[in-house]
């Protein structure tokens, strides 16, 4: 079963626990991490379908995270998903495709919402 | 006193003063001139009847002579028939002259009495003095004898015999003074004469009333100096003495002088000099009143014309043309009122500029004088008291305003130091609605003048200002506290909705995964499901989650304090915003639990032609969104009060702004409530409920992101009005 994968990063235990528990429920392959550095060891062997990103990481940020998994895995899609109100996307990760519309903003409030974003950008996989 | 009347009273006195003294004078020369005339008359009159008395007793003698010289009186000497019968016949001649004939031995032989008495006899020839002489004596004698109580001029002559030359007796002339002698006298002089002997009266012309003679009290008489009245005449007294042949004084002749007539004539000049007098003297009033006419009439004119200017008049022109020195006053007079009346326009001009200057000021400006009576009261103070002016000008200025009544020895300090007091927010409540004014007290300081002037402005909208600034203050620092907590709280709340979430699904049998990791437990996931139930631990989930959900909102709203240069201005439709706001109402779940929107008649009121204005579109909308749920909110507590509910939302131009209102017909708010409204976590819904934000975000967007103001008007029963006025230019 060619199942999708997701790489969630987020540093707040209780976020990162739910939403793996969540997305796995649903049927997804989950790979977890608590920082960039951590996300970037994980995914070596692995292709990864949609990041699921915090922003604020400890070491490396989630904006410089994103282009580097963007450089390693071209097709990655990612949801940007941040505590941070005042969050606007900044112009490199514009010009890897990334809208407002993948900027979800903590707390999400109805957590279908992830499964619905990840449909929509894994449409063209099978 | 008027000028007219102080000529004529000045003429008058004149007149009357010189009057009196040529009335004195005249009456006084004329009853001098009278006196003098009739004591002259009476001097000549009585020197006259000195005369006249002598005259007798000289013709006495004479007849004495005469008749003794006559042969047939010596020839008979013894036939006294023939005497008697001769001397009878002569009777015209001796008139009432008495004649004896006596012989050398003393006897009287003839004895003729013509007169009615005679006191004569032989016994008098014996014993008087007069008759004693020899026998032979040739000697003549007349003089005055005084026999008894009467007097008589006597004179005695011997008688001759022609032929022998030989004496044969002496001829006695008697003469009595009797009133037949005085009515002789007065015959001649014309006045009446009265004799004495000693003090008895012998002879009188004056009669009494019924005719008989009167005898007047010699004492009285002769002790009379000037006028004695008898009966209805007046007259003068003089008097002379009657001596007798040895030079004793034996009597008194008086002569009354009849100045009736002179005295009449002197009443009949007095009365003609006061006739003309008074004739004169009525001519002077009637002249000076004539003259005093014709010297007041211009004065009269001028006062007249002077009365007008005092009533402000003017106009008044004085025709006077005359070259006196009235003609001089008048033309004066005229420029004297062009002037003023160039000075009063002046004067008017300026005081309706400094009344315009006083009038347009903002502030209450109130003159008071030292006791703090007002002495001026601008247009301002009117309209904050009600009163005029002229009600209020002399009034105490605590009876305007109770509240300057604790200021009073401020004001007195004031004026009394010449130094300006100011007191700043003065409360005051007026229709239950605290204002604050600014009081200000200037002292007038120029010297001699003692005052104030009282500045009060109404400083409530500043200190509005000053509060809602405040506010704004703490709402941003409420916002900037938000923007640093946000990321703290939101991490950990989203961990938590995202928990409550997967739990309730978790334990949902709706799941296949759920139910095929129960059976590998051999558990029944409906069972265990019924008992979560059962439990309520599903509600308190939920419960949870909704928590988290509002403890998300309040971060959000909070965040919206300070989200100011993230909001990007366009120029939109207003009233489309606004269509789409109600569009979003209408939908809204959490509106629906609460009130059925549908169920709420919405009127709009938007005006025709309405710009497009500047605005941050998604800001707005939240505003007019929370506008709506409140109002929905309002309406839901109208609860058996049947009134149809209600939401008017209108859009106008007023000035400047563009005017967006969205008025309820709910309960309305109490004054507190008014006042808190926009006050950050201020909310009158039960907890839990709100956020306490709603308002004091809007109001937060409008006045500080748009620049516009956000008010609110709410009468209890009535409904609730919220008024947001936005700038139509971006400034």
């Amino acid at each position: 079963m060619s199942s999708v994968k997701i790489l969630l990063v987020d540093d707040e235990e209780i976020v990162r626990i739910n939403l793996e528990a969540y997305l796995e429920d649903e049927g997804y392959y989950v790979l977890s991490a608590n920082s960039g550095e951590e996300a970037l060891d994980m995914i070596a062997d692995q292709k990864i379908d949609v990041g699921i990103i915090d922003m604020r990481l400890p070491g490396i940020d989630g904006n410089v995270l994103i282009s580097e998994l963007s450089k390693l895995q071209p097709e990655m899609k990612f949801i940007i998903h941040t505590g941070s109100m005042g969050y606007s996307l900044p112009a490199s990760l514009v010009e890897l495709g990334i809208s407002d519309e993948l900027v979800f903003k903590k707390p999400i409030k109805s957590i279908s919402k992830f499964t619905g974003m990840i449909r929509k950008l894994t449409e063209g996989k099978v | 006193m008027k000028i007219r009347a102080k000529i004529l009273m000045f003429l008058i006195i004149l007149a009357g003063i010189s009057s009196l003294f040529s009335i004195y004078y005249s009456i006084n020369f004329l009853s001098t001139k009278y006196e003098n005339t009739a004591k002259e008359n009476l001097l000549k009159l009585k020197e006259q009847t000195e005369g006249v008395f002598y005259g007798y007793l000289g013709e006495l003698s004479r007849k004495g002579l005469f008749i003794s010289e006559l042969n047939e009186v010596a020839l008979n000497i013894n036939e006294p028939e023939e005497i008697s019968t001769s001397l009878e016949l002569k009777i015209f001649f001796l008139s009432s002259i008495n004649v004896k004939v006596v012989d050398l031995d003393n006897r009287i032989v003839v004895n003729v009495n013509n007169s009615s008495e005679s006191y004569i006899n032989e016994k008098t020839l014996l014993y008087e003095s007069f008759f004693k002489r020899s026998k032979n004596s040739l000697l003549r004698k007349t003089g005055i004898v005084s026999l008894g109580e009467n007097i008589c001029f006597v004179s005695i002559s011997p008688i001759m015999n022609q032929d022998t030359f030989e004496k044969v007796g002496d001829l006695i002339l008697e003469l009595p003074l009797d009133s037949e002698f005085s009515d002789q006298i007065r015959n001649t002089v014309r006045a009446e004469i009265f004799i004495f002997s000693d003090d008895k009266g012998i002879a009188t012309t004056m009669l009494d009333d019924n005719g008989e003679r009167l005898f007047p009290d010699s004492f009285d008489l002769m002790s009379t100096k000037g006028e004695k009245i008898f009966g209805e005449e007046t007259y003068l007294i003089g008097t002379f003495h009657i001596n007798d042949h040895l030079g004793k004084k034996i009597g008194n002749v008086v002569v009354a002088y009849n100045v009736s007539d002179i005295q009449r004539t002197k009443n009949l000049d007095v009365r003609s000099v006061l006739l003309v007098f008074f004739t004169v003297f009525l001519f002077v009033i009637v002249v000076s009143i004539l003259i005093g006419r014709w010297l007041a009439k211009p004065l009269r004119t001028l006062a007249k014309s002077a009365q007008s200017i005092s009533k402000g008049d003017f106009d008044v022109k004085i025709g006077i043309k005359s070259k006196d020195e009235i003609g001089e006053l008048s033309r004066l007079f005229n420029s004297m009122a062009r002037s003023l009346k160039i000075q009063k326009k002046d004067m008017q001009k300026m005081q309706l500029y400094l009344k315009n200057m006083i009038d347009s000021m903002p502030s209450v400006l109130i003159g008071i004088d030292k006791d703090g009576k007002v002495t001026q009261w601008n247009v301002e103070a009117e309209k904050k008291s009600g009163l005029n002016p002229e009600d209020a000008i002399g009034k105490k200025i605590e009876d305007i305003f109770p509240q300057f009544a604790s200021q009073l020895a401020k004001f007195q300090k004031s004026i009394h130091e010449k130094t300006p007091q100011k007191m700043e927010k003065i409360a005051e409540r007026v229709d239950d609605e605290l204002k604050y004014n600014d009081i200000m007290i200037y002292p007038l300081i120029s010297n001699g003048v003692e005052g104030a002037v009282i500045r009060m402005d109404d400083v409530t909208t500043r200190i509005r200002i000053e509060d809602m600034m405040v506010q704004t203050e703490k709402m941003m620092s409420v916002g900037g506290l938000a923007a640093g907590m946000a990321h703290e709280i939101n991490n950990p709340l989203g961990g938590i909705l995202l928990g409550v979430q997967n739990i309730l699904r978790r334990v949902s049998p709706d799941f296949k995964i759920n139910r095929d990791k129960a059976e590998e437990l051999n558990l029944n996931l409906d069972d265990i499901f019924k008992y979560l139930e059962k439990q309520k631990i599903i509600y308190f989930l939920e419960v949870i989650q909704r928590s988290g959900e509002r403890a998300s909102d309040i971060v959000t709203n909070m965040l919206n304090f300070s989200r100011r240069s993230e909001s990007h201005f366009v120029k939109s439709d207003l009233s489309s915003i606004i269509e789409k706001t109600i569009e979003l109402a209408t939908n809204d779940y959490d509106l629906k639990r609460k009130y059925d929107f549908r169920h709420i008649k919405i009127t709009l009121d938007f005006e025709k032609e309405f710009p497009d204005i500047p605005c941050a579109e998604n800001e707005l909308q939240q505003v007019i969104l929370n506008l709506l749920k409140n109002a929905v909110h309002a309406i839901s507590e109208n609860k058996g009060k049947r009134k149809d509910p209600e939401i008017t939302l209108r859009l106008f131009r007023e000035g400047a702004f563009g005017v967006i209102e969205v008025e309820d017909n709910g309960p309305g708010m109490d004054r507190d409530t008014t006042k808190r409204v926009f006050e950050p976590f201020f909310t009158t819904k039960e907890i839990g409920v709100g956020t306490g934000l709603g308002l004091s975000v809007s109001c937060f967007i409008v006045t500080n992101i748009h620049k516009g103001t956000m008010f609110v008007i709410s009468t209890p029963g009535k409904g609730t009005k919220f008024i947001i006025k936005l700038p139509l230019e971006e400034k």
